[in-house]
């Protein structure tokens, strides 16, 4: 298919645009349903401590409050929210209510009331008395033995390994070996959407929730785990996505909504504020990461040894798959024959860890990329030609059994960058001396594209042409805000030369879509949903093309398909509207136009990225300004170059409140500070650098088109570039993020 | 309390509670969700409408301060079927992703451009200082504002 | 839900009147900024209201009998955009550009800011730095005139008594060869919190090159900004030299030792405080050598 590219490669708006400027679009929140209640969540204020005493009868008499519930009259039902399909082995211990609070956070209460004033008043007059109980905050107390319990066993929730090669043997003979420690604290996600949800019970006994969600299956499923009903009597509908990020991937609110309209008999929406949303949904997992490399004299990485200790927070959900998924990507980026990771998940009295763009990617590679500067530092060497001697190189393998790297372009992603950056003369310019001080820094980041090596990766699309010569396609998609609608009808307008606005593209819906088996999840959307959207419209297409040529009285290799419409070529006046051909498909063979594809991923390559920064730091106020940003991205094939455009620059937004600014900070008695954006700043305007992305488009066998992922690759390498270049600037090593001022005064003064 | 105000042109009348923000007003009485609640301290944007001309957070005025003024929602940008031009450039730069911020953000922009129609991207930058969105790393939005400004 | 009434006094008379009935739970509202976070959050559902956003003589800036009056309704986006403040209190003007966001701007005023007393607000190093005195009014109908620092008694709460107003601020007019400027340091460019501010105030003889007055005000360092004598004595009839502002420095830093030793935040701002005294000094003097205007 040598044609040239009709729609896919081209910058079109995200489908739904013009109700968002308009300010029509309905979010969840803003959706009212008569006879709507409102619930209002209580969180505890207690670090640590057990429910001796609650007392909802003043709240329970406040006019206009319905109900109150609390551990003593909700389910019991342990589950665990990261479990997105059945059959996954995960340890449950959350509950919707409990009765044994583990962090500041924690849910304790909800009450329901006529309007949201009022429940939020009532809230405030539920009086809860705590046993309160020794408070776990360190990460690194949690792994000793004689620490305290969170849920009775031991803390330490993972403890996993991965290795090639004999590590152990090289570091004994190496010419050098380095050794840092990085340390990665929790980040909310911060989607201006906060958490919200809706959900309304029909006579039936079918609970229908309305949620901003990443998996709808996902959320049927813990609804139905949590409140022990089947999942036919659940319906989740995708709704309008304020954000998510990853923030809005585990169902947090949705089964304490549906059993709280179930309650009821009425709907009701459960809304979250911002400082709710902070404490109480779900992190970036903070992270201790040890690495140590042993290096030859002219630059070969020889073997790497990388212990990541990954603190969970109160309550297991992905603890576990998180330290895997970043162990994995440590054997992904540079060429290591001997190489070992051990990573440790624990829990600790602190906001619970979950998805949150990259998966793990931006700690790993904080950890490892701070690190690969300081190794090159100890060597004499310039960064770059260091990692370019290193690097993964096209189709080579994943030394630990993972997928195959595919088209695997890393190289050329640091190549395109230094040329582009003027690394080597922005490097090696003379230092200036005095208050302002100017570094370069670089990283590289590699991530997946979705779940294919590990777990089920499959997705059901029905594809359907209409009478009127339009496309109607059924799938479980999600858009989150990043156009996955318009990028899948772009797929499939290609295919079928048709223009994008005659394509509908519903979301995610249990009770009409054909079954998706991992939603929005491990970047899997365009490479593995989009392929299926590609593969499905071909096949349409074939089947469509057969039956013309049947009603052409021809070949099929004589049939014409172009500009939305279908003819022979032999005879010219036979041409027909896509609508005349469906119509007269019908008539002859009592046939409808469409087909249902199921397609499971038969790849998972990697996809990299090489971040280039320039920044400027003032040593006496510690105040670091992130001057020029460069991304280069082995994308495969840009669908939409707009887009992919938007997600890198959104995603070195998040890299630079990461590196800089960001944390949601907890004291050792578990109190948390930046629990407001008042005082947890994300980058805004004033501070947000220009940011120029460059594209590697080289192909990928099994994406649609060549397309490999973005959204969540391009958030990873922009913080260690970052530190990279305030080291370089400072001649430090700073290796604790975020980079804030005082770190950056202390780093100055102990130099 | 009775509460009197022009709303996108149009004067009315309602009953409120002393306690209410603007905000609630505008999103549960009067129907107009465009302003959003991101963050109900100020610091997001979300909320932003304009009033007597100057653009403010809904959700840091209480209501009743609203009294005899005028106040401009999104909802009014669009006119007769016809966007403003600054919807226009925000679609066509992809300043649009999650569109959560955008009602807030172009109410700045709006408000910005109602008294400099000729910003510079300083000023820009200024004027949506308080406007944060987590999708486009404001790049597109700026480009947006900047199209719109170099068009005239 | 609770009771809650306003009160909507449209001039002086009616606000004397409002204050005469004023209560444990009644609440003086503004630009509304601080005071709609204040009751949400302290979930206050009852009491009453004053609102003084509609006093109308509460909303002007004039210069009258050398002191520029401000009434207590002006919003920091007046201040900035206003020519006398411009002119003869930059320190004031640069402090108001740093308060909150556009929007925050937009509604906060001057007069609320200084009633809400946080160690960290802007206008208050500013105006204290330039020598403002505060008029206000009582529940009587009598006029009070009081040292700002009288005013402010900090941590968040001023010294105002229950059923008195801030209706104005003066800020005496500065003769010739009189500067100010104003810095801060928080962790974003814009819309952040100060961990440090701090104005200075000069009188400056362009003639003997020798700095003749001099005030400098610092916030954020204790429960309210203060005016630190030590520091403005290293400047006092000295002339502006590289030497002079390494003194400058080392006074402020002495000044921070003694106000947060041992505190977290002290290693830090016992440094960061040179780069926020450089930025005000390199300010004032700089803008001298090209012969003023700002």
């Amino acid at each position: 298919m040598n044609k040239e590219l009709k729609y896919v490669g081209k910058s079109i708006p995200i489908h739904d645009a013009k109700e968002k400027v308009t300010g029509k679009i309905k979010y969840v929140g803003d959706i009212r349903l008569a006879g709507m209640l409102y619930g209002k969540l209580l969180l505890s204020d207690v670090p640590h401590g057990k429910i001796i005493k609650i007392d909802t009868s003043k709240a329970e008499v406040l006019p206009g409050v319905v109900k109150v519930y609390t551990h003593l009259n909700t389910p019991a039902t342990l589950y665990n929210s990261h479990k997105w399909t059945s059959g996954l082995k995960v340890v449950k211990d959350e509950r919707m209510f409990t009765d044994h609070v583990r962090f500041v956070g924690d849910r304790v209460a909800v009450v329901v009331a006529k309007d949201r004033a009022t429940a939020e008043e009532a809230v405030g007059l539920i009086e809860v008395e705590y046993e309160k109980l020794p408070v776990l905050v360190d990460p690194q107390e949690a792994l000793k033995e004689t620490s305290i319990k969170i849920h009775g066993g031991s803390n330490i929730i993972s403890n996993r390994e991965f290795k090639c090669g004999n590590p152990e043997d090289i570091f004994q003979s190496a010419d050098f070996v380095v050794e840092d420690c990085v340390q990665t604290q929790k980040i909310h996600h911060a989607a201006m959407e906060t958490h919200v949800c809706l959900a309304s019970t029909e006579a039936n006994g079918l609970i229908t929730i309305w949620t901003p969600c990443q998996v709808v299956y996902q959320v049927q499923l813990i609804t139905s785990e949590a409140l022990q009903i089947p999942l036919s009597k659940i319906r989740v509908i995708k709704a309008s996505m304020g954000g998510s990020f990853g923030g809005k991937g585990q169902p947090i609110l949705e089964p304490i909504c549906a059993f709280l309209s179930k309650e009821t008999g009425a709907p009701v929406k459960l809304l979250m504020d911002r400082t709710e949303s902070i404490i109480g949904t779900r992190t970036r997992n903070a992270t201790i990461g040890k690495v140590k490399t042993a290096v030859s004299r002219d630059g070969e990485i020889l073997a790497r040894d990388i212990d990541v200790l990954v603190d969970a927070g109160a309550y297991f959900t992905n603890g576990e798959a998180v330290t895997i998924a970043l162990g994995k990507k440590a054997f992904r980026l540079y060429r290591i024959n001997h190489q070992s990771y051990q990573g440790k998940a624990v829990y600790t009295n602190s906001p619970i860890g979950g998805a949150c763009r990259g998966y793990g990617s931006p700690q790993i590679h904080a950890i490892t990329e701070i690190h690969m500067d300081n190794v090159a530092r100890k060597i004499g060497m310039d960064p770059v030609e260091f990692r370019l001697k290193n690097l993964i190189h096209p189709f080579d393998d994943d030394l630990i059994g993972g997928p195959n790297l595919g088209n695997a372009r890393a190289i050329d992603c640091v190549e395109k960058g230094k040329e582009a950056f003027g690394w080597k003369k922005r490097f090696n310019s003379p230092k200036q001396l005095g208050r302002y001080v100017r570094g370069v820094g670089m990283a590289c980041g590699v991530h997946g594209n979705g779940y294919y090596g590990a777990y089920q990766d499959f997705i059901t699309m029905d594809l359907r042409m209409t009478e009127d010569g339009e496309l109607f396609l059924k799938s479980g998609i999600h858009d989150l805000g990043c156009g996955t609608v318009t990028t899948i009808k772009q797929i499939v307008a290609e295919v079928w030369d048709i223009n994008v606005d005659k394509i509908t593209a519903l979301e995610g819906d249990t009770l009409v879509s054909p079954y998706d088996s991992a939603g929005t999840q491990a970047s899997r959307v365009t490479f593995v949903c989009g392929e299926c959207a590609r593969i499905t419209a071909e096949l349409l297409k074939e089947k469509f093309l057969n039956y013309a040529a049947e009603i052409f009285n021809t070949h099929v290799e004589n049939v014409e398909i172009e500009n939305e419409k279908i003819w022979c070529k032999d005879d010219v006046n036979k041409q027909y509207s896509y609508s005349k051909m469906v119509l007269e498909i019908r008539k002859r063979f009592k046939d409808d136009s469409s087909l249902k594809y199921t397609y499971a991923a038969k790849a998972n390559p990697a996809v990299y990225t090489a971040n280039f920064v320039e920044v400027e730091v003032d040593t006496l106020t510690g105040l670091t300004k992130v001057l020029d940003v460069l991304a280069v991205h082995d994308i495969g094939k840009a669908i939409n170059p707009g887009f992919v455009e938007g997600q890198v620059q959104g995603s070195i937004q998040m890299g630079i409140g990461f590196a800089l600014t960001e944390e949601i900070m907890i004291d050792q008695q578990g109190k948390i500070k930046g629990d407001a954006f008042s005082k947890y700043h994300i980058i805004n305007a004033p501070d947000m650098p220009p940011v120029k992305v460059v594209l590697v488009e080289e192909g990928e066998e099994h994406g649609p088109f060549g397309a490999k992922s973005v959204g969540e690759v391009a958030t990873i390498a922009i913080a260690p570039a970052i530190v990279n270049a305030i080291n370089h600037a400072l001649d430090v090593n700073i290796t604790s993020l975020p980079v804030t001022p005082e770190k950056i005064v202390e780093a100055l003064n102990n130099k | 309390m009775q509460l009197q105000f022009t709303i996108n042109g149009e004067q009315i009348t309602v009953d409120v509670n002393p306690r209410a923000r603007l905000l609630d007003i505008l999103r549960d009485k009067l129907g107009l969700t465009g302003a959003k609640e991101g963050c109900g301290e100020g610091e997001c944007g979300a909320c932003t409408i304009i009033m007597d001309g100057l653009a403010v957070n809904s959700c840091l005025i209480f209501a009743h301060q609203a009294r005899g003024k005028e106040i401009i929602t999104i909802e009014s940008l669009e006119k007769d079927g016809e966007l403003d031009q600054l919807q226009k450039a925000f679609i066509d730069s992809g300043a649009v992703q999650c569109g959560y911020c955008t009602p807030g953000m172009l109410m700045s922009c709006k408000a910005l451009l109602m008294r400099n129609p000729k910003p510079t991207e300083t000023e820009i930058r200024t004027a949506i200082e308080g406007n944060l969105c987590r999708c486009t790393g404001y790049i597109k939005i700026v480009n947006a504002v900047n199209s719109v400004v170099t068009n005239k | 839900m609770g009771n809650f009434h306003i009160k909507t006094p449209n001039n002086i008379e009616e606000l004397v009147s409002c204050l005469k009935e004023v209560e444990d739970k009644t609440y003086l509202l503004s630009g509304g900024t601080d005071l709609v976070i204040k009751l949400r959050k302290n979930k206050i559902y009852t009491g009453t209201m004053i609102d003084l956003s509609g006093v109308k003589e509460m909303k002007y800036i004039k210069v009258e009998n050398d002191i520029i009056q401000i009434g207590a309704n002006i919003t920091f986006s007046e201040i900035i955009e206003n020519k006398y403040i411009s002119q003869h209190c930059t320190c004031l003007k640069e402090a108001a550009q740093r308060v909150g966001s556009t929007q925050i701007r937009n509604m906060a005023t001057i007069g609320g800011n200084i009633s809400n007393a946080a160690p960290c607000a802007d206008s208050i190093t500013a105006l204290m730095a330039l020598g403002a005195k505060i008029k206000g009014i009582n529940s009587n109908g009598e006029v009070w005139v009081r040292e700002l620092d009288e005013v402010v008694l900090g941590a968040e709460k001023n010294k105002l008594a229950p059923d008195e107003v801030i209706t104005e601020i003066n800020v005496p007019l500065l003769g010739g060869g009189y500067k100010s400027s104003f810095g801060k340091i928080g962790s974003r460019t814009a819309v952040t919190i100060a961990k440090l501010n701090m104005a200075v105030v000069i009188k400056y003889n362009e003639i003997d090159g020798v700095i003749e007055d001099v005030t400098v005000a610092l916030g954020a360092l204790a429960p309210k900004a203060f005016i630190s004598n030590t520091v403005g004595k290293v400047l006092l009839s000295e002339k502006p030299s590289n030497e002079l502002l390494v003194n400058f420095k080392n006074a402020l830093i002495q000044e921070v030792d003694i106000a947060i030793k041992g505190r977290a935040s002290h290693p830090y701002k016992r440094i960061a405080i040179t780069g926020l005294a450089e930025d005000v000094y390199n300010c004032l003097f700089k803008v001298m050598e090209i012969g003023g205007g700002n």
